[in-house]
């Protein structure tokens, strides 16, 4: 009967999202469930009218479930804080992108090509971490529509996927176009005319991503 | 009986933090209190009674902990805070006007 219990608060529970929060709440409720039960017996009930009784004392357990709900979705002001740093962070990374050419240039033009790329890298990397940043910190949503967590799961999937396929690509792109700025300027002593590979490496990337979503469209 | 429970179940909050003030205690136990308190006329539902635990635990009245069992399913406990014993306080006192305006009213 115990079991039957356990058995019972799981298929009440199925709704519900998987938290820990929603995993405690039916590890508390079962837990009393049985303590019930072992008192209505103790009173002399038989065992399956104690049962019925301890089930009739959950009462609406849609009330729980909403409640489990609610809060994991529906925190306006914290969505909200959420977003504008989630926009500082991308804004920045961009920004930083875009500077990055720019101690490049100056220094390049100095014959301090070599700083300059330094430089033009350490900008790289703290745009890098503010994408990567901004993607790792951001809550998962636990939607209420069910339908709409499949869809996003699926969606989430594929895009995995894809990443998957494409990021290796860019990879061996950038790491190409290093190369070759680190043999030019090593080779000719030019690295403030080497610069450039990078821009172009740059649209390589983004003619590649062009591609991709082309033939994604196409399917 | 469903008047009289609605009319309890605004004080759900208030019934809680009054056991729990007495010392800590878990779920069952302090439904079990309230059934023996009222001579087993009123008692509230799981689903009641932990929609209450959750917005106490949010609005930081109480804090909970795992206790240990030996035998059986882990219990839950709860225990009362500062700021839910000031709002115990409170509640009482709203319930003490309450109370003496609606006598005079009905």
């Amino acid at each position: 009967m115990k079991d039957q219990l356990r058995k019972h608060v799981e298929s009440l529970f199925q709704e519900a999202p998987q938290t820990k929060r929603a995993v405690d709440l039916k590890e508390e409720l079962i837990s009393n469930l049985q303590d019930r039960y072992t008192d209505l017996l103790e009173q002399g009930k038989e065992p399956e009218v104690a049962y019925q009784i301890a089930l009739a004392g959950i009462g609406d357990v849609d009330e729980l479930l909403k409640g489990l709900r609610g809060q994991d979705v529906f925190d306006a002001a914290a969505l909200q804080r959420r977003r504008s740093k989630s926009a500082l962070l991308v804004s920045l990374a961009v920004a930083l992108y875009i500077i990055s050419f720019v101690p490049v240039i100056l220094l390049g033009s100095m014959g301090n090509a070599v700083e300059g790329a330094c430089l033009m890298f350490l900008c790289w990397a703290a745009g890098t971490f503010c994408i990567i940043y901004n993607v790792m910190s951001r809550p998962k949503y636990v939607r209420a529509d069910e339908t709409i967590v499949e869809e996003f799961k699926e969606w989430q999937q594929e895009k995995t996927h894809r990443d998957n396929v494409r990021k290796p690509i860019y990879s061996i792109v950038w790491m190409t176009a290093l190369l070759a700025f680190i043999a030019i300027g090593y080779f000719f002593g030019a690295f403030h005319l080497a610069w450039p590979v990078f821009v172009l490496a740059l649209v390589v990337n983004q003619i590649i991503r062009l591609i991709f979503i082309y033939r994604e469209e196409g399917k | 009986m469903s008047i009289t429970s609605d009319l309890i179940r605004g004080h759900t909050e208030s019934i809680i933090l009054a056991h729990l003030l007495v010392s800590d205690s878990y779920g069952y136990q302090i439904n079990k209190s309230i059934q023996e308190k009222t001579d087993h006329q009123y008692e509230l539902k799981e689903a009641t009674l932990y929609s209450a635990f959750r917005r106490l635990e949010q609005a930081e009245c109480i804090n909970s902990y795992w206790g240990d069992q030996q035998t059986g399913a882990r219990r839950r406990y709860y225990t009362i805070t500062a700021l839910g014993k000031a709002v115990l306080e409170q509640n009482k006192k709203d319930w003490e006007n309450a109370k003496q305006l609606i006598d005079k009213l009905i």
